[in-house]
């Protein structure tokens, strides 16, 4: 198995730009670090662990690893929560210019309703911009919102994007209803009146069961199928229309893999040519709308047994501006920038761009915003 | 052929998975129960130091539910996607023929015969343990690594 | 014609029999509590509604006859066995004695209304796999017939097929050496998607794929094959350009995790290489035609395909696409070859 190293075009993907990772995870050192940026009024709902993590990360006794890469932990707190180390054995190492963070295991908890979810909310948020943001300016974060409760969540964006280094908002892929459901709208009209795409990142505990028919027996098993939400989410939010009402939403498919989505394009234009006028009129067909709306990062890399498969996959894609790359620092499943998409096989126009400058493109506001902060 | 000493044994007490460099190459050294062995320290699929993994037995089932451990065939789980090698053969579980990591041979040696090692085999170099540091201890055995 | 290559069409969909059609095959305490429930195979109307196009129709004399004539003029024109089937719901009903008896009926009538009018059409059989048990007697009884060739689950179940409620179905399809096929859609007790119900059928059916990748991982993970080496899997009705994609992530997760399931001693894309075949109605297809070759040669084998003309459907338009790019020998292995081995249709089974 060759292996072409290719550190230094990662480096200089594109002039000015560099090598930006889209999905990052921090942690907290330890569960009383978020009471500082969270109101006294909730100490206690905090302390004694309401809401806080979720029952369907219960169904295996373990994941691989913890989930965590077994070299990522830190002398003390989780993995995530060092910035040294982080700094060593990502922003360094692999000559990162920009990282989008975001806290994902701790804020699964966040799509409680009410106004407990937006508190934790806006203390993650706080915490982000306090304990992150201010002390490396290649770390740019992602906001945190109560997923399920979509007045509370607009109203925390439009808080929180007055600070230009939130680059993105923060959902669970496996939401409560489908995302096109009209729960969802305040926060894709947030969105789009503050200019931030959305991300969809695996985890959440709102759905019915988190495949096409029941629970899984085994983790792997389960790991395998988180492909699925991605999938039902694009269905969704391509029926629903919802492009229409809110043209310039941007969604990020985040850490969903990408060899399901050629076929998906296919069936929603067949099955959008044989309903004809039996369903919502859509502004496109289904596959333009995805290459219009949606973009993929490249974080678990598909692994076909013919390498030169994963070219031909991306040139069905048909949407090689919409690529991002993603590492998943700290967790098990992180993919080495040095490594994977090498310009000997996807070339080297491809390999920028995907690298750091597509992700430019989508994050301009953040960019601009941390390079004068 | 080159043996390198990269120790006294002494400094590798059992259970110990360590990375040294030896001959500009990264090794990682594993003292397991069946012994001393060497591998490249860098997993094949994206280049994780071997050395921070996990040292797991081997895990079979002839059937669903039907487990059948064996401590004894030692694999080193790569720290970060879990791929799993044999420390004496650096073959991975998944693919034997086409995925492996180097792996060389290791041998314990009493100081004495390290300058004959040195004769009869190949060239004997420092490794990260240095030559003026190994007479010092005279009684002591040496992990030698042939690269 | 001994070397004449065998055709064969692996999904013709026969109308949907009434409660009427069915009484006559019904233990006689079922047709009062039909009648006095007002019992309705609401699942089968829901699942292609008419105005979908996707309809199979209900069974009436006309609809029979006007069936029997199709099959003359598109499928026996070109093929010499067609596997029929039939829908009626099963799956939905959770009346534990109710549901085993109806889907006996259905297949009694199925081989009542088609296999004895017509010999060159092989039975797919209906179970209610959620009730295992009794599904493993159905098999049992079906299999003493040979014309049924296949046992047919629906995609929406209410765990995944390799979950252990169903080891005792799969135990009695193995000992009966017979093919499973999974067929679209299914239970009203699963929204069939990853997130929750979907409003619109087209919603519902772009997203129809997610339980038949499902089974795919989950039969391969919970070791089924390795437990039951003859069970085959057919995967009926649901596409097939979406399975190179699942298989690379597969492969992946079982090269990271397959310690966690041991007996799955291969890569599993070898596993569905070996046990499951996919037909070739519907087929999601790239609209540049390169494209389709080369989904076809990201298969894990050269033989994952079976011809279909999903009758009344889609009329199995679009299998030139795919035959476009194969040799003559992969075109007829395709064609029928494949169903062939599936099905054990050995030469003896095909009426000259
Ligand atoms: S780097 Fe070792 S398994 Fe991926």
């Amino acid at each position: 198995m060759t292996q072409v190293t290719e550190r230094a075009s990662a480096a200089a993907a594109r002039p000015g730009v560099g090598l930006i990772d889209l999905d990052v995870h921090n942690a907290l050192t330890s569960a009383a670090e978020l009471k500082k940026y969270l109101p006294s009024r909730w100490h206690r709902a905090y302390d004694e662990g309401s809401g806080i993590g979720s029952a369907r990360w219960m169904q295996f006794g373990a994941a691989r690893l913890g989930v965590f890469r077994g070299d990522a932990w830190p002398a003390s707190g989780p993995p995530g929560s060092d910035l040294d180390l982080m700094r060593e054995q990502l922003l360094d190492r692999y000559n990162v210019s920009r990282a989008v963070l975001h806290p994902v295991l701790e804020t699964m908890s966040v799509s409680l309703d009410g106004d407990v979810g937006l508190a934790y909310a806006a203390a993650f948020n706080d915490w982000m911009a306090d304990r992150w943001l201010d002390r490396d300016p290649r770390f740019l974060g992602g906001i945190t919102v109560p997923i399920e409760d979509g007045e509370r969540a607009a109203k925390e964006i439009d808080r929180v994007a007055a600070d230009h280094r939130f680059a993105k908002i923060v959902l669970t892929v496996a939401t409560r209803e489908p995302l096109g459901a009209p729960r969802y709208w305040p926060i894709l009209e947030a969105a789009e009146r503050n200019g931030l795409p959305i991300t969809l990142h695996v985890g959440g505990y709102g759905s019915a069961t988190p495949s096409g028919a029941g629970w899984a027996s085994f983790h792997v098993e389960a790991h395998t199928n988180w492909a699925l939400p991605y999938a039902a989410q694009v269905v969704s939010l391509v029926a629903s229309g919802a492009f229409d009402r809110f043209p310039n939403v941007q969604i990020i498919l985040e850490e969903g893999s990408l060899g399901w989505m050629p076929a998906l394009m296919w069936r929603m234009d067949r099955a959008h040519q044989v309903l004809g006028d039996r369903m919502a009129e859509l502004s496109n067909v289904p596959s333009e709308i995805v290459r219009k709306h949606f973009w993929m990062t490249t974080q678990p890399l598909d692994e076909p047994p013919v390498r030169g498969q994963l070219v031909e996959m991306f040139d069905m894609l048909d949407m090689s501006d919409r690529f991002l790359f993603s590492s998943d620092y700290p967790h098990h499943d992180f993919d080495a920038p040095d490594r994977v998409l090498p310009a000997s096989l996807v070339g080297q126009e491809f390999r920028a761009k995907v690298m750091g400058g597509n992700a430019a493109t989508l994050i301009a506001r953040a960019l601009g915003g941390s390079a004068s902060a | 052929m080159v043996n390198v000493v990269v120790g006294p044994v002494s400094d590798f007490p059992l259970g110990t998975m360590r990375q040294v460099t030896a001959q500009n190459r990264k090794l990682a050294i594993f003292h397991s129960a069946t012994g001393f062995h060497a591998l490249r320290d860098s997993c094949p699929h994206m280049g994780a130091a071997l050395s921070g993994g996990t040292l797991v037995g081997s895990v079979e089932a002839p059937q669903p539910g039907c487990y059948e451990h064996h401590p004894e065939q030692e694999f080193i789980r790569c720290p970060w996607h879990g791929w799993e090698y044999e420390l004496a053969t650096g073959r991975s579980w998944f693919d034997p023929q086409h995925n492996r990591v180097a792996n060389y041979e290791t041998s314990v040696v009493p100081s004495g015969e390290l300058p004959a090692l040195a004769d009869v085999r190949s060239t004997l170099v420092e490794g990260p343990f240095t030559a003026e540091s190994f007479s010092v201890f005279v009684e002591d055995d040496y992990v030698v690594v042939q690269l | 014609m001994p070397d004449e290559p065998v055709r064969i069409d692996a999904d013709v969909h026969a109308p949907r029999p009434s409660v009427t059609d069915l009484t006559p095959h019904l233990e006689p305490h079922w047709p009062e509590y039909l009648k006095w429930t007002g019992f309705r195979p609401k699942a089968g109307e829901r699942l292609y509604p008419e105005w979908t196009g996707l309809s199979t129709g209900t069974a009436s004399e006309a609809a029979n006859a006007s069936f029997r004539a199709t099959l003359d003029t598109q499928v026996f024109d070109r093929c010499a066995l067609a596997v029929v089937s039939t829908y009626f719901g099963v799956e939905s009903v959770l009346h534990p004695y109710l549901a085993p008896d109806l889907a006996s009926a259905v297949n009694r009538w199925l081989a009542t209304e088609y296999l004895d009018t017509d010999d060159r059409l092989r039975g797919s059989a209906m179970v209610a796999p959620q009730f295992a048990d009794s599904a493993a007697a159905e098999v049992a009884r079906v299999a003493t017939d040979s014309r049924f060739v296949q046992i047919q689950v629906p995609a929406r179940s209410m765990e995944p097929y390799g979950n252990h409620r169903y080891w005792d179905l799969w135990e009695a399809v193995s000992s009966h050496d017979l093919t499973v096929g999974i067929t679209y859609g299914g239970s009203v007790t699963i929204p069939g998607n990853a997130i929750n119900w979907m409003d619109t059928f087209f919603e519902q059916y772009s997203a129809g794929t997610q339980p038949f990748a499902t089974h795919i991982t989950s039969l391969v993970l919970n070791g089924v094959f390795e437990r039951w080496p003859n069970l085959r899997f057919a995967f009926v009705d649901t596409g097939w350009t979406w399975l190179p994609g699942l298989l690379w992530r597969l492969d992946k997760e079982w090269k990271e995790g397959r310690q966690e399931v041991p007996w799955v001693r291969r890569p599993p894309s070898e596993y569905v290489a070996e046990h499951m075949r996919f037909t070739t109605t519907p087929t999601d297809a790239p609209t540049d035609p390169r494209h389709l070759q080369l989904i076809l040669r990201q298969l894990p084998c050269a033989d994952m395909l079976m011809y279909s003309s999903d009758l009344p459907r889609a009329g199995g338009s679009g299998i030139e696409a795919i035959t476009a790019g194969l040799t003559v020998e992969e075109q007829d292995r395709v064609l029928g070859g494949n169903a062939a081995q599936l099905y054990r249709l050995t030469r003896e089974r095909v009426p000259s």
